[in-house]
């Protein structure tokens, strides 16, 4: 019998052992919380909420006497971001954890299904609407846009669900070395015998943004109607596709495109690339930071027709059940690059194609700036209403 | 009546029915409840319907897209399974006779070698494969064949089924290597002398006697590598993806990170399926013969004499460890001091991404990872989650492996031997899915367990059972009952008889559970991702990360650290604990 016990001994920890520690650690911080809400309560005067308005130094002051701020973000710069935050308001607490986009989404979700309510702030591109109607709709996250940082974000970007922070573009992306000028000058191009094989892309099925450049232009599908005749001089002929925008998804694919598992790979392998097989890549602009800083040989073509591509925004959210609100509104205060636009936390975002949506920030003149690219306008809902569709078509095509 | 309770009180205080009862309520509490949960969230509230529906299923089984989402993924997924484990038992069994029955020298170090690649994350042999002979195709710097041959590979040489079945199988022959080589070793070879005094051939010998023998190893071998290679994600996402070569896990993992949570379940259970067929058929085989070969009688062997054919063979195997063993790490390390990925100079060398102080031109101001002090953390946490892990995971394969060979008739025991299987086919990526939504929230028994290092360890332990299991069954299936009704006829409990005859003889069993289990936890990627938060980080998640944000010299620096650490303890284990996972092989 005494054996027996020991046995059970050595799998008991597993199911309780283990468990003691969370517990611990739960309640720890379940005190950690109780005590912020009374000294909030004890303290009404300067009672804070996320409609409330306060100075920096005031959010920090009371930032300092409040618990840790979680933070989840899609994008690498936010995660610089996140880090360096607590270099700059030393005492305030935060903890970042990058995981993609639709993971942040699945988190939220199960976070609030278990009443572990972990996240405080998530930054991302909203996984083509998915965010704002399913989260948003069901309260399991808020939109705070304070109107310090709004008045300085012009439309649409001002409109759009939840803070915008940055955008970038998903466009064609070519080595420079290898070429003065861009080697294309339409999306068209890449359909030629020219770019047979030497397209490269992240998988589609599994790249939520490429399918939102897809999805734009089957919106705008008389725009790729157009631009065909103006490249080839003669009007579309369809080839079982509904219209020119899932014509020109289709002839890219069937040109053989190689689609890969990462989109940083895809930009490295245009950097890379032999000058006798020069590739090019449709990936995010923000891989041009390696211009700057790997001195890296790529480009984009601003010119492009009929669009260079259509931006993709990331937006800031809080979740329904932050504790440590003085903390959260610094952090995103902080974040957004402060009250004036000169704060350091915008730095990390700082980089050549990645694009401040605030228009009181100076960026790198290396591309012009988001206003004055030729750009297509992003429409979130009209991405959650046809998301399906898309994953279909692709699937289908392959 | 009185007869009945006193009948049941005697039957509850068993300690064998206890340890059963304990044992399917682990087991049913974490593989059937969240595959429960997997299959009602394909049925229920689907696509946009309330309730009950068999929308989901529909559209994967018989749509314009079943196709391309199910039956060719599906295809190719099978082509991957077969072959490769036709390639890694042939191989496997091969050099396991070499090793184990053959007068070959330095069989210590030539078996310390050979499993080496185990060691390696399995996506890695990935990678090595695409600097050798990577055309190209997919840009880039091209591999190191066309740098010197300048003989551009073929696509079906560098992308693919033949790549992906390759480096799988160059992972997976371990599986074979090691099963084999502990049933051949335990072969008295008295019976093959038997055999060859009544003038049977080698080759008779090997058919006649040697094979039916080692089939439950090689039975078991196949099952491991057949489902090990249909679940594997990195390999086929690396080598498939540029000619479209589409496997099931690929096509799950890209539905579940889009957001299709539905049909990557769906697709997640069609694998599942597949594999409850397959360890089907393993039961029909298993079942119907007997294999005992450790009857507490002396064993002996007589080695079989290479002759003419020892140079060949020495050279061949050494060549062989070179390119999978030893290249692969050399790469990687060389890999780790480019300044410059990619380009092989000497002026290119640096020891930046291991000591470096930040520096704004070179990876984005990134430390060396020396410096880094998240490495630390994540380095602690890597050996707590993997030494509890394995720990756990070893006693309860030991204890299945027992309770599942004393009784083989009985359903519950059969019943126990197909569920301990099953996390083998739970795709990786839907099974920490499953676990953040079950074990978010605070359950039956247990509180939340979300961000902790305790659920980290959990699905360790459910994800390697599969293997414990196996380990811990054959190496009981080699100890005869007799050994234990000897012990009953003089006297001993049950419990007696587990600690003195059960436990020592099984030491090796369970020794090599642990290793196992140890080794595959410290590596293991796609299980974790998900579920680990900036606390819980361990060094294959920090790998990952870095990988993704571009710095490769990093990651590489982080594997390097994580395959020597396990080498560390692997070599510490053999030289200390006197236990060897090859020891079966290299005696």
């Amino acid at each position: 019998m005494r054996k027996l016990l020991f046995v059970s001994l050595l799998i008991l920890p597993l199911l309780f052992g283990c468990g003691n520690d969370t517990s611990e650690e739960a309640s720890n911080k379940a005190t950690e919380k109780a005590s912020t809400e009374v000294k909030v309560e004890s303290n009404e005067s300067t009672e804070i909420s996320f409609d409330t308005y306060e100075t920096t130094d005031e959010l920090y002051e009371l930032a300092k006497e409040e618990g840790e701020v979680v933070f989840y973000t899609a994008t690498s710069a936010g995660e610089q971001a996140g880090l360096a935050f607590e270099d700059a308001y030393p005492g305030v607490k935060v903890s970042v954890t990058k995981v993609s986009d639709p993971q942040i989404h699945e988190r939220i979700q199960r976070e609030h299904e278990s009443g572990v309510n972990n996240a405080d702030v998530i930054f991302g591109k909203g996984t083509n609407g998915s965010w704002a109607n399913e989260l948003l709709t069901n309260d399991y996250i808020m939109e705070y846009k304070p109107e310090e940082i709004m008045k300085h974000i012009d439309d649409p970007y001002k409109s759009y669900k939840g803070l915008p922070v940055i955008s970038e573009i998903i466009t064609i992306i070519y080595n420079t070395d290898h070429h003065d000028e861009p080697p294309f000058d339409n999306w068209w191009d890449l359909t030629t015998d020219e770019w047979t094989s030497k397209i490269l892309f992240k998988d589609p099925l599994s790249a939520p943004d490429i399918q939102g450049l897809f999805m734009t232009m089957v919106k705008h599908s008389d725009d790729m109607e157009k631009a065909y005749e103006e490249k080839f001089g003669e009007p579309i002929e369809l080839d079982g596709t509904e219209n020119a925008g899932y014509e020109f998804i289709k002839r890219l694919l069937d040109n053989d495109a190689i689609l890969m598992s990462s989109m940083g790979d895809t930009v490295d392998a245009v950097a890379d690339s032999r000058e006798d097989h020069s590739v090019v890549a449709i990936a995010s602009t923000t891989k041009l930071r390696d211009v700057v800083q790997k001195d890296a040989a790529i480009g984009i073509n601003i010119d492009l027709k009929p669009k260079v591509s259509v931006p993709g925004t990331s937006k800031l959210f809080v979740t329904s059940n932050v504790e440590n609100i003085a903390a959260t509104k610094l952090f995103i205060r902080y974040l957004t690059g402060g009250e004036d636009g000169t704060g350091e936390g915008f730095d990390s975002f700082n980089n050549p194609g990645t694009f401040s949506v605030r228009n009181d920030i100076e960026q790198d003149d290396l591309i012009p700036s988001l206003a004055e690219l030729n750009l297509w306008e992003e429409d979130e809902q009209y991405f959650y209403e046809n998301q399906d569709e898309m994953h279909n078509f692709l699937l289908k095509i392959q | 009546m009185q007869k009945y309770v006193t009948r049941f009180c005697k039957k509850i205080s068993n300690p064998m029915v206890i340890l059963t009862i304990a044992i399917l309520a682990f087991l049913i509490y974490t593989i059937i409840l969240p595959l429960i949960e997997i299959l009602v969230t394909t049925l229920m509230d689907v696509n946009g319907t309330e309730g009950f529906s068999l929308e989901g299923w529909k559209s994967i089984f018989a749509s314009d897209i079943s196709q391309a989402l199910l039956y060719s993924p599906m295809t190719q997924t099978f082509q991957i399974g077969i072959f490769v484990s036709i390639i890694s038992l042939v191989l496997g069994s091969l050099l396991a006779w070499i090793v184990v029955r053959t007068d070959l020298k330095y069989k210590k170090t030539i078996s310390f070698f050979l499993v080496l690649p185990y060691m390696l994350p399995s996506w890695f042999n990935a990678f090595v494969w695409l600097i050798v002979f990577k055309n190209d195709r997919i840009g880039g710097q091209t591999g190191l064949v066309q740098a010197i041959f300048n003989i551009s590979p073929p696509d079906w040489l560098s992308y693919g089924a033949v790549p992906i079945i390759l480096s799988l199988s160059a992972h997976y022959y371990i599986f074979a290597f090691l099963l084999v080589g502990a049933a051949l070793s335990s072969i008295n070879s008295d019976v093959e002398e038997s055999a060859t005094i009544l003038g049977a051939k080698t080759w008779g010998i090997l058919r006649k006697i040697t094979f039916p023998l080692v089939i439950p190893a090689v039975v078991s071998a196949f099952i491991l590598i057949f489902s090990k290679s249909i679940g594997s994600f990195g390999v086929p996402a690396l080598l498939g993806l540029p000619v479209r070569y589409y496997t099931l896990s690929t096509m799950i993992y890209s539905n579940i990170s889009t957001g299709q949570q539905v049909t990557g379940y769906i697709l997640s259970l069609v694998l599942i399926v597949s594999a409850i067929v397959v360890i089907w058929m393993n039961q029909k085989v298993i079942s119907r013969r007997n294999y005992m070969t450790i009857s507490g009688k002396g064993s002996k062997q007589k080695l079989i004499s290479l002759g003419k054919w020892r140079i060949p063979t020495t050279i061949a195997i050494w060549l062989f460890i070179f390119c999978l063993s030893i290249l692969p790490v050399l790469l990687l390390g060389i890999q780790t001091l480019l300044l410059r990925d990619g380009v092989y100079s000497l002026d290119n060398l640096t020891l930046h991404y291991w000591i470096g102080q930040s520096d704004p031109t070179i990876g984005n101001g990134i430390q060396g990872v020396f410096r880094n002090s998240r490495i630390l953390s994540a380095f602690k946490n890597t050996v707590v989650v993997s030494f509890f892990a394995a720990l756990i995971a070893a006693i309860i394969g030991l204890v299945i492996g027992y309770l599942i060979t004393r009784n083989k008739e009985k359903w519950q025991f059969r019943l126990m031997d197909q569920l301990s299987y099953l996390p083998i086919l739970i795709p990786s990526i839907a099974f920490s899915a499953i676990y953040l939504s079950m074990f978010a929230k605070p359950g039956v028994f247990l509180p939340s367990l979300y961000g902790t290092i305790s659920i980290l360890i959990l699905i360790t332990v459910v994800s390697e059972l599969p293997l414990t299991t196996r380990t811990g069954t054959s190496s009981m299936i080699q100890i005869s009952n007799e050994l234990e009704e000897a012990g009953s006829v003089l006297g001993a409990s049950w419990i007696t008889r587990f600690r003195r005859i059960i436990m020592p003889l099984s030491k090796k069993g369970l020794l090599n559970g642990f290793i196992l289990v140890f080794i595959s936890a410290m590596k293991e990627l796609d299980l974790l991702i998900m579920l680990v938060t900036p606390k819980t980080m361990t060094l294959t998640t920090y790998t990952f990360d870095l990988q993704e944000q571009g710095y490769t010299q990093t990651a590489n620096a982080v594997v390097l650290i994580i395959v020597i650490s396990i080498i560390l303890v692997y070599t510490l284990v053999t030289i200390f604990g006197k236990i060897d996972i090859t020891k079966g092989v290299s005696k």
